[in-house]
């Protein structure tokens, strides 16, 4: 009598094992706003900056050629031109990243 | 009245280096600074935290041991994204990185405690140039090291893909350079720039707030848009603060990646 009673008080496992899967499942709901949200701001400032920095890179390369042995401005130019195409691939590489990120993400799923 | 005049004081004079302790090693100086004294801040705030949560571990952990668990699973699993179940050599560095940033951005929001000296208001180290790029310069240290000692004179295929056709092997190599050389650039510039220009606004919102009220009854009632926006801003902050030391981290071990598998 006494073991059925607890029976009915405390949830069968079955039951115990839908709750833990429900309040799971809303972690997973909030993690994946935060993540949307971090990826987005972060996505759009990452993109930016290695553009930039592989532009200010290759033109402070050259102009610090061009100090050296007074060919202004052409180190400097073919310098923005490189580091044009350095950013260029700095930022394909970073979105290919994200791709597979994305697609890891949605394979999980 | 001086509480006034303080937050009147430029937007930029908040980053200002102060001396504390002024000391002087055979003419150079290296005092003990604001900088120095929040960055010692952030490292014991961080080594009381995790102290905290790893001091008595038990099965079912306690909000402490939870909070420490759950960072320590959450850049574990980035870096096992990352780099493998091999870049897990690189975890004690990638958790120690984004620990010390988090809490440097992190405690740069908290509010200066009226009537404390100058020098030690509250101070954002991560704000400064210098101190994200000597963080990124770490990275691609242990990046150049680690690769040489790995995979020999090999590491240099890293700037030559596999595939290129060989009239543009003078170009590419020169691209894939300048792209190297940037990244501890691009790393240094998101932080900085993040820090600083959030802490810029806030203070120049913050200098609207006591401007308005300064200015009379009449228009001193739209003070209250500022402070508004000003609340919504520091939420936005936290939210920085938090995503810039992710950021840093996860770059970080994408670069360190080369280092295992330096072949694109």
């Amino acid at each position: 009598m006494d073991s059925r009673h607890q029976d009915d008080d405390l949830p069968s496992i079955d039951e115990f094992g839908e709750r833990l899967d429900k309040s799971r499942r809303k972690d997973d709901a909030v993690e994946d706003l935060q993540r949307s949200e971090r990826s987005a701001l972060g996505q759009a400032f990452r993109i930016g900056t290695e553009m930039l920095a592989a532009l200010l890179v290759a033109g402070a390369l050259g102009y610090g050629i061009d100090q050296l042995i007074g060919s202004k401005p052409w180190f400097m130019l073919a310098g923005l031109a490189l580091g044009f195409a350095a950013g260029i691939l700095n930022v394909y590489r970073a979105m290919n990243e994200m791709n597979a990120a994305l697609e890891e993400e949605s394979k999980d799923e | 009245m001086t509480a006034v005049l303080a937050t009147l004081a430029g937007p930029m004079e908040q980053f200002e280096i102060l001396d504390i302790i002024h000391l002087d090693l055979a003419g150079v100086n290296i005092s003990f600074t604001n900088a120095s004294l929040w960055m010692l801040i952030s490292v014991v705030a961080v080594s009381v935290f995790m102290f905290a949560a790893t001091n008595r571990a038990q099965m079912v952990p306690g909000k402490m041991q939870s909070a420490g668990e759950s960072l320590y699973q959450f850049i574990a699993d980035m870096l096992r994204d990352a780099c493998g179940s091999e870049g897990m050599r690189f975890f004690p560095y990638i958790f120690t990185l984004f620990m010390f940033i988090f809490s440097c951005n992190l405690l740069g929001l908290w509010p200066t405690i009226p009537g404390l000296p100058y020098a030690l208001h509250t101070f954002t180290p991560t704000s400064h140039i210098i101190v994200t790029f000597a963080l990124a310069m770490v990275t691609i240290t242990i990046l150049l090291v680690y690769g040489f000692y790995k995979n020999g004179i090999g590491f240099l295929k890293l700037f030559v893909p596999s595939g290129v056709p060989w009239w543009l092997l003078w170009l590419i190599p020169l691209i894939e350079i300048v792209s190297f050389i940037s990244r501890p650039i691009s790393l240094a510039i998101r932080l900085f720039a993040n820090m600083l220009a959030g802490h810029m606004i806030l203070k120049i919102f913050a200098g609207f707030i006591t401007a308005l009220l300064a200015a009379g009854p009449m228009v001193g009632w739209l003070a209250i848009f500022p402070f508004l926006g000003n609340v919504a801003l520091f939420l936005l902050e936290l939210l920085v603060a938090f995503l810039q030391a992710y950021v840093f981290a996860i770059l970080s071990s994408v670069y360190l990646n080369d280092a295992l598998h330096p072949s694109h």
